[in-house]
């Protein structure tokens, strides 16, 4: 289909020129007044050429270079030069008739063409921007927060912190368990946020180093340092992503966190990686007890947290 | 001849429906493709309702100059205050609104102010109830009235207990990149919910 479709395409490059000139000669103003300009001079210059030929029969005759025809036969020459063409148009209608309906056709594939051409142009823009949506929509999982009992006499709170490992799908087996006064939850964590076009690529994704968990009543200073690296000290959010992203051995993954880290002192390096921005996200919600917060990065920048639906 | 004539005829009838429909469809695909633009656009769009600067900083304080701007970014209030700690925090209640998420500026606070002590904002762009941070040439009055119950739940406190709203809060980090005295930040708000500091 593809090989058919570029075989027309190919032909169509001749085609295209002559359609779009016989579109401009019998469908435009200009094309018209030039088609009737020609016909009229088509028609001058034979009854022209006729009126000569008669003179030089006369002067012929006559042995007189000066010899004119006269007015009246002047006046017969050209009604019969015009009757003799419009006589010739009208015979050669069914020919004529072939011909327009061959031009109409060639108008026609090409267009033909062209609409096929616009339509599969137009398909492929929108398989790009449906993957551009689709890219840009996305959302990553980063950690999971479940209060397991929040007392309002003391104002404290117990937690239980999972965080989503990229690589298996799923959240670590081993929770962190934080108890901390107050009941607004802030997760906080170092971002990282590529441009735009790396996004709408697909071939980055956002990265999330959570490093404290606080509240509403403590200062960040005074914050619970999150356990946010398995047992190779690589944060699990970054598993999948970057054995996806950059193809790494998991051996190389320290390595790749402290390159990562470096983007947040070095501007110009942070630039040339395409990364757009870097800041700490701290995302907050006021819970109750059985509540679960999900905390996701975003693609379109930064961190949300939404309530999970209990069943 | 009469039968090559017939078949042109008929490879051209067939030709001119197969472009009809072609072209019908055509502007069904236009039509998506302006839907797909459209819902790009959102996505990647940004408010940006704060610009700040740090006007003075030392080893245990920061002092700022934040500008507040409306939708249509016009300049609408400003704010000059001093904090005691090294890292700034802007913080901002997230609501869901509308298919996507509206963030009203809240606080701002340091490492060594707790949240609950941090500087009010709300005040800044209160006009009467109204958040002027959201205020555009085209809103109409349902939604500028919408705006005023959801800014009167912020300041209550009553947004907390909404279950599609979260709070959000953008912040440098002293060990690794804090923000420099003199340099113009802006504070980017997404559709989505995300926030963004973003150096001009």
């Amino acid at each position: 289909m593809n090989d058919i479709y570029l075989i027309l395409k190919e032909i169509n490059w001749f085609l295209e020129p002559i359609s779009n000139f016989l579109l401009f000669l019998f469908t435009t103003a200009s094309g018209i007044s030039i088609l009737i300009g020609g016909f009229i001079a088509f028609i001058v210059f034979s009854v022209i050429n006729s009126l000569r030929i008669r003179q030089l029969a006369h002067a012929a005759a006559q042995n007189n270079n000066k010899a004119r025809t006269p007015f009246m036969e002047q006046i017969y020459i050209i009604a019969d030069e015009i009757v003799k063409i419009f006589g010739k148009i009208i015979a050669n209608l069914p020919v004529l008739l072939i011909v327009f309906i061959l031009l109409a056709f060639l108008v026609g594939m090409s267009n033909g063409f062209k609409s096929m051409d616009d339509f599969l142009a137009n398909q492929q823009k929108i398989k790009e921007l449906k993957s551009v949506l689709k890219q840009l929509d996305k959302r990553y999982k980063v950690a999971e927060i479940k209060a397991l009992e929040v007392n309002e006499t003391i104002n404290t709170s117990v937690l239980e912190i999972r965080y989503f490992d990229a690589a298996t799908g799923k959240y670590t087996q081993k929770p962190q368990q934080i108890m901390l006064k107050g009941s607004d939850i802030y997760f906080d964590a170092l971002v990282l946020n590529f441009d735009f076009s790396e996004i709408e690529a697909g071939s980055k994704r956002n990265i999330v180093l959570p490093y404290r968990i606080f509240s509403e009543l403590i200062p960040q200073s005074e914050g619970i340092p999150l356990a946010l690296t398995d047992t190779s000290d690589v944060p699990y959010i970054f598993n999948k992503a970057e054995s996806e992203v950059y193809g790494m051995e998991a051996n190389k993954y320290k390595e790749h966190v402290q390159e990562l880290m470096s983007y947040f002192t070095d501007k110009e390096k942070a630039q040339k990686a395409g990364i757009r921005s870097t800041y700490g996200n701290a995302v907050h919600k006021k819970v109750v007890q059985g509540d679960i917060l999900t905390i996701w990065v975003e693609q379109t920048g930064g961190l949300t947290i939404k309530s999970k639906a209990v069943f | 001849m009469k039968k090559l004539l017939i078949a042109l005829v008929v490879i051209a009838i067939i030709a001119s429906v197969v472009t009809y429909y072609l072209t019908n469809y055509q502007e069904i695909q236009e039509q998506e493709i302006v839907k797909l633009e459209l819902k790009i656009d959102n996505l990647k769009a940004e408010h940006s309702p704060i610009r700040f600067i740090i006007r003075e900083k030392t080893e245990d304080s920061i002092t700022l100059a934040a500008k507040f701007y409306d939708a249509d970014g016009t300049l609408i209030g400003q704010v000059e205050h001093k904090l005691e700690g090294r890292e700034l925090s802007f913080d901002f209640q997230v609501v869901a609104a509308d298919g996507g998420y509206l963030a009203f500026p809240y606080k701002i606070y340091t490492d060594e102010i707790a949240p609950t002590d941090g500087f009010d904002l709300t005040s800044v762009y209160d006009q009467n109830g109204f958040p002027q941070v959201f205020a555009q040439a085209n809103l109409d009055n349902t939604n500028k009235q919408v705006l005023s119950e959801l800014f009167a739940k912020v300041k209550s406190g009553e947004i907390e207990k909404d279950k599609n709203a979260f709070g959000n809060m953008v912040h440098d980090v002293h060990e690794i990149k804090s923000f420099e005295k003199d340099i113009i930040y802006k504070i980017i708000t997404r559709t989505k919910g995300g926030i963004e500091i973003i150096e001009e």
